[in-house]
């Protein structure tokens, strides 16, 4: 699982999740998200995300979501208990 | 309002459904799911008909659902819904129970359109507090592609196959919707995963009926379907601006149309980007069967306009 932080919130990904089907990739309106060597999600660049959740809904394997950060800085998050590796 | 952020909240606090689940790579099902329950905020029971979504969730022993749940057969969703409403409401009497509580019914549309049909009607008929909601993927996605009431004229499928003599799927897709709408029941609504806004807005009415609701979902299945994993959402959303699937709901018998496309499109730019529908483009355009596909789809959604337009005048 990786966290990509600014500031209060987190955009994570879990790519053991993903399967690849490009949704998430193909929807979100800051076009940051592709998919790697091995057809797994992956960020370009973080500073765009406005964290509107798109990607998290329309992800049918829950493998991309937001969430609050809990303590800022470059550290990974992770809150709800959702997806721990 | 249910707009993406609010659902994706809800689902913070209680996780109703989540990702071990074997459903396809851009599989539209979960989507509806995911918007269906966390568009409610009572507790809700879960009853699934057999299909992709019930196989691919519970597979032995895991589960991917984090409410109670329970599968019966292929054919009696609405009665096993049916049946634990009815225990409900007297355990409620009886003052041992005293939650509001929900419960919605998934099917595909081979156990909804064909299969659960006879269960659906009776279910609706003797008039139990329920959501059904039909994910509807127009064919037999489980089991390979296999034609259903719900799959359209001209798609192919393994037992609709293309040939020099046959073009897919001879007969029309069977209105589902409409029979439903003609148990007068409380609240009756066809949705998309294509306009979630819409979705979350029709479940959180019908949730609210004290009486059966129905949901006619459009969720694509890339594989059946034959287009990209991440077309999924796109492509229905043409369904919706080509009113091959307009979004209405009907409340106590009024018609209400919630999206008019401020262009009609043509309807071939709905069926091209799919491969069950190749065969009409390819090798050679098939233009008569093309025009009288658009023929049909101009009468519904003619009929669709005056039936809105004479319940908003009978309504006034
Ligand atoms: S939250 Fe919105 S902007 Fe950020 S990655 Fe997801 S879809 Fe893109
Ligand atoms: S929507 Fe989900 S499964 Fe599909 S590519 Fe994105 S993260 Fe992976």
């Amino acid at each position: 699982m990786q966290a990509y932080k600014i500031g209060t919130y987190a955009l994570l990904v879990e790519p053991k999740r993903c399967k690849g089907c490009g949704l998430c990739v193909y929807s979100c309106p800051k076009q940051i998200l592709f998919l790697n060597g091995s057809g797994k999600i992956a960020v370009k660049e973080i500073e765009p995300c406005i964290f509107c959740r798109i990607c998290e809904m329309r992800c049918p394997d829950f493998a991309i979501w937001v969430e609050k950060a809990l303590t800022p800085g470059p550290s990974p998050v992770m809150t709800h208990g959702r997806g721990v590796a | 309002m249910p707009n993406t952020k609010v659902l994706a909240i809800r689902e913070e606090r209680e996780k109703r459904f989540t990702g071990a689940h074997a459903l396809c790579a851009g599989c539209g099902t979960p989507i509806a799911v995911r918007a269906v329950l966390n568009a409610i905020e009572e507790p809700v029971v879960v009853v699934t008909a057999t299909g992709c979504l019930e196989v691919a969730t519970t597979r032995y022993p895991t589960t991917a659902w984090n409410v109670p749940w329970l599968h019966v057969a292929f054919e009696n969703a609405a009665a096993v819904a049916s049946g634990i409403e009815s225990a409900y409401r007297v355990l409620r009497r009886r003052g041992v129970l005293s939650k509001e509580i929900r419960f919605v019914a998934f099917a595909g549309d081979g156990g909804t359109y064909d299969i659960g049909l006879q269960a659906l009607s009776g279910a609706l008929e003797r008039g139990h507090r329920f959501l059904y909601v039909c994910c509807d993927n127009e064919a037999y996605m489980n089991t390979g592609n296999q034609r259903s009431g719900a799959t359209p004229i001209a798609a192919q499928t393994t037992t609709a196959p293309v040939g020099e003599e046959s073009f897919g799927k001879i007969q029309r897709r069977k209105d589902l919707t409409e029979i439903v709408v003609a148990h007068r029941i409380p609240y009756v609504a066809q949705a998309s995963i294509g306009d979630w806004y819409d979705l979350a807005s029709k479940v959180r009415k019908a949730i609210s009926q004290d009486g059966p609701s129905f949901i006619n979902v459009m969720t694509s299945c890339p594989r059946g379907w034959g287009h990209d994993s991440n077309q999924t959402v796109k492509i229905t959303r043409l369904a919706i601006e080509t009113c091959f699937w307009p979004l209405f709901e009907v409340e106590d018998g009024r018609w209400t149309l919630n999206y008019i496309p401020e262009e009609k499109l043509p309807v071939e730019m709905w069926l091209r980007p799919q491969k069950r529908f190749a065969h009409l483009f390819e090798p050679q355009e098939k233009t008569e069967l093309l025009r009288e596909i658009q023929k049909h789809v101009d009468r519904d959604w003619e009929r669709l306009l005056q039936r809105c337009e004479v319940s908003a005048g009978a309504s006034v």
